[in-house]
């Protein structure tokens, strides 16, 4: 494996000699993402912040994921900050949960029934302690959300976007567009509406990724030829209902109809109120006809 | 969903007589209508015989002078839309309000509601700010209904209403009074989304666990049954049915409007003039005018006697009377066990009225209070609403009729 761009890894190894095995994962505008072997801890992900990146975005992970303890939110080691070759960085060592992302799943086409609704509970069980605590993921997509197939278990990760409510937002107002990703972020987010941006933001970005678990495409980025027509989709044409029964009661089809309204007054008004029927949903189907 | 008596001009008698048959129900009284001195004793009265009481303080326009509602008590000498509800002058106003609902005994306080032509920071920050004195004012115990009394424009406006929407989920009410203006003055809308708009806003609310009580309605607001309304106000004469801001801004030369009797036939949602009823004697179709048994208005066979309906002593009395009994009987009807149900009872309530009136129309019996054009208005709303908020309703209608 080629060493990402950033630092340099075997720089790295010398400054974490406990890892080994180190691997490039993913790299984003401010991070690179790295897997390892950890001799007490087994499986972890290294998180490097580069220099250029905003500290206080860096921070806001780090306060965001430790104040969900939850199974399907990585848990946080360890973090800090040191000097490189290319000034200072911050560093935050977790858990390496098991699965593949799902967008990886998703190549081999739509998931199964049960990998769906477990996808669903388990991401709704996070996102409904983020919204207990005024925080909105702002980023949950088909690459933030990993399954797991042999363990049967999802879990949500990268709170790089997250927007803590009660402190000041880190996106400039004046912004056409706020930090986002286009086809999966509601219509608030990318109108840049903060005052409007609550969990229901995050109900639809699950809401689209469930789509496309069920239907192996999302109409609102399919065949799109730029981020214009994405937002002209996501206000103009709200994602039809899903055509498949992924369970006997049908309940599923419009839990996710109503987490995926343009408008947010359209949609499930709480996280809660959506896990409350995801897990009568669940439920249900686990009894049987 | 019930059914309040929205009061209006000459209603006191009518009311005490529906009271005495009924044994409870909400009265919505109305400052334009009853001098301050003589509310009181009024309201005692009805609740005597069980009404609840609610006041409706038509602040809809403060800075007219209508000649009977500037003789409140509350009502403010001088008035400035941009600063008024801010400023110390709105406090006075809203304490005297308190007191007068506190002597009148009401079941909640339906606060001042200024009549919204857009839904604008100005607007949005007066009803903050005088939802946020009132509350401070009256405490937790009190049962406080914020006003919003919308424009037509603002009513079919979609960004204007989600605005509006957005900004109330965080009002510190315990419901809503909605006021909405009819477009183009039309006793019965053909306008799907006036309607569907409409639609929207109670259920909104209702989701949102707060009351809601739709004022100054007609029978073509039966359809709020499936936003899961708690309530709709309905009066006598067509303004105390349709909400007509220039009646709250000058007292109109006949308050009472033009005075004939009417007859309201549930089957075909529409109401008829004495000859038109005639008509459907002499055609031998009077039967499917009919009100069916369970509908119970004492008045309501009195055309169907033998004869001419005209001849009949059915009386303008009698008309709001018989109309107002058949819209108790329609609302308690209209609310089934699920949101299905109860969206699919309204279908058919249309299809069937729609059915009946082709039939009448074939022969020439129409009226200028036909159902015809409210029909398809009514099942466009109801698709709209069955789109952006069905699945919501269905899930929590169990809780919503608690």
């Amino acid at each position: 494996m080629s060493a990402p761009p950033g630092v340099d890894l075997k720089w790295l190894g010398s400054q974490f000699p406990t890892l080994t095995a180190l691997a490039a994962l993913g790299h984003g505008g401010q991070k690179q993402v790295l897997s390892a072997r950890d001799g007490s801890r087994g499986d972890v992900v290294l998180k490097i912040f580069h220099p250029r990146g905003t500290l206080e975005r860096t921070v806001r992970e780090i306060q965001a994921a430790k104040k969900i303890s939850c199974l399907q939110v990585p848990e946080i080691y360890d973090f800090g900050s040191i000097p490189s070759p290319t000034g200072q960085i911050v560093w935050l060592l977790e858990r390496r949960v098991p699965g593949l992302m799902v967008r990886h799943h998703l190549g081999s086409g739509p998931l199964s029934d049960g990998a769906i609704m477990k996808v669903a509970l388990d991401v709704l069980r996070p996102l409904a302690q983020a919204e207990r605590a005024r925080m909105v993921h702002r980023d949950v997509k088909p690459e933030n959300v990993m399954y797991d197939e042999a363990g049967d278990a999802a879990y949500l990760i990268d709170f790089g976007l997250v927007r803590i409510l009660d402190l000041d937002s880190l996106t400039a107002s004046a912004l056409a567009m706020g930090p986002a990703t286009p086809g999966y972020a509601a219509l608030e987010q990318l109108q840049n509406k903060k005052r409007d941006i609550d969990a229901r933001a995050d109900l639809f970005g699950l809401g689209v990724t469930l789509y496309e678990c069920c239907e192996g495409r999302n109409p609102l980025r399919d065949g799109a030829t730029d981020i214009r027509q994405i937002i002209q989709r996501t206000e103009h044409s709200p994602l039809p209902r899903i055509t498949r029964n992924v369970e006997p009661s049908g309940e599923f089809v419009d839990l996710v109809y109503s987490m995926t309204r343009p408008r947010r007054d359209h949609r499930i008004a709480t996280i809660a109120d959506a896990l409350d029927w995801m897990e009568d949903i669940a439920r249900r189907a686990a009894a049987g006809p | 969903m019930r059914v309040a008596i929205q009061c209006g001009h000459g209603i006191m008698s009518l009311c005490k007589s529906l009271m005495e048959s009924w044994g409870e129900g909400t009265v919505i009284l109305s400052p334009k209508n009853i001098p301050e001195e003589k509310i009181i004793n009024f309201s005692r009265v009805m609740s005597g015989l069980g009404a609840s009481i609610l006041f409706d303080p038509q602040l809809y326009f403060p800075g007219y002078k209508h000649k009977n509602l500037c003789q409140y008590s509350y009502w403010p000498d001088v008035y400035d839309a941009t600063t008024f509800w801010t400023s110390s002058s709105a406090d006075i106003l809203l304490g005297k309000l308190l007191e007068l609902n506190t002597r009148i005994g009401t079941v909640a306080v339906i606060l001042p509601g200024p009549y919204c032509e857009t839904v604008d920071d100005t607007w949005l920050q007066a009803q903050e700010s005088l939802i946020a004195k009132m509350r401070a004012l009256s405490g937790n115990d009190r049962s406080l209904y914020a006003t919003i009394a919308l424009s037509t424009e603002a009513l079919r406006n979609s960004s204007q209403l989600h605005d509006l929407l957005d900004d109330a989920a965080h009002w510190p009410v315990d419901g809503v009074y909605l006021v909405l203006q009819h477009r183009d003055s039309s006793y019965l809308s053909n306008d799907a989304m006036w309607v569907g708009n409409a639609l929207d806003i109670a259920a909104s609310f209702r989701l949102r666990k707060r009351r809601v009580i739709w004022g100054y309605c007609n029978h073509q607001q039966l359809i709020a049954a499936c936003a899961a309304a708690d309530e709709i106000g309905i009066g006598t004469w067509m303004n105390g049915r349709m909400f007509k801001p220039e009646v709250f801004q000058e007292p109109t030369d006949r308050e009472g409007g033009n005075r004939s009797a009417w007859f309201y036939s549930p089957g075909v949602l529409s109401e008829y003039q004495l000859d038109r009823l005639d008509l459907a004697q002499g055609l031998g179709m009077l039967d499917s005018l009919r009100m069916p048994s369970e509908f119970q208005s004492p008045r309501g066979d009195l055309p169907f006697a033998g004869g001419d309906p005209s001849n009949s002593g059915f009386s303008e009395l009698d008309g709001f009377t018989h109309y107002l009994w058949c819209m108790r009987t329609h609302a308690e009807q209209a609310v089934r066990a699920t949101f299905e149900e109860t969206a699919q009872f309204h279908e058919a309530s249309l299809n069937e009225a729609q059915r009946l009136l082709a039939i009448l129309h074939a022969s020439g019996i129409r009226s200028g209070r036909d159902f015809s054009n409210a029909i398809d208005a009514n099942r466009g709303a109801l698709a709209l609403l069955r789109r952006t908020r069905g699945p919501l309703l269905a899930r929590a209608w169990p809780t919503l009729l608690a």
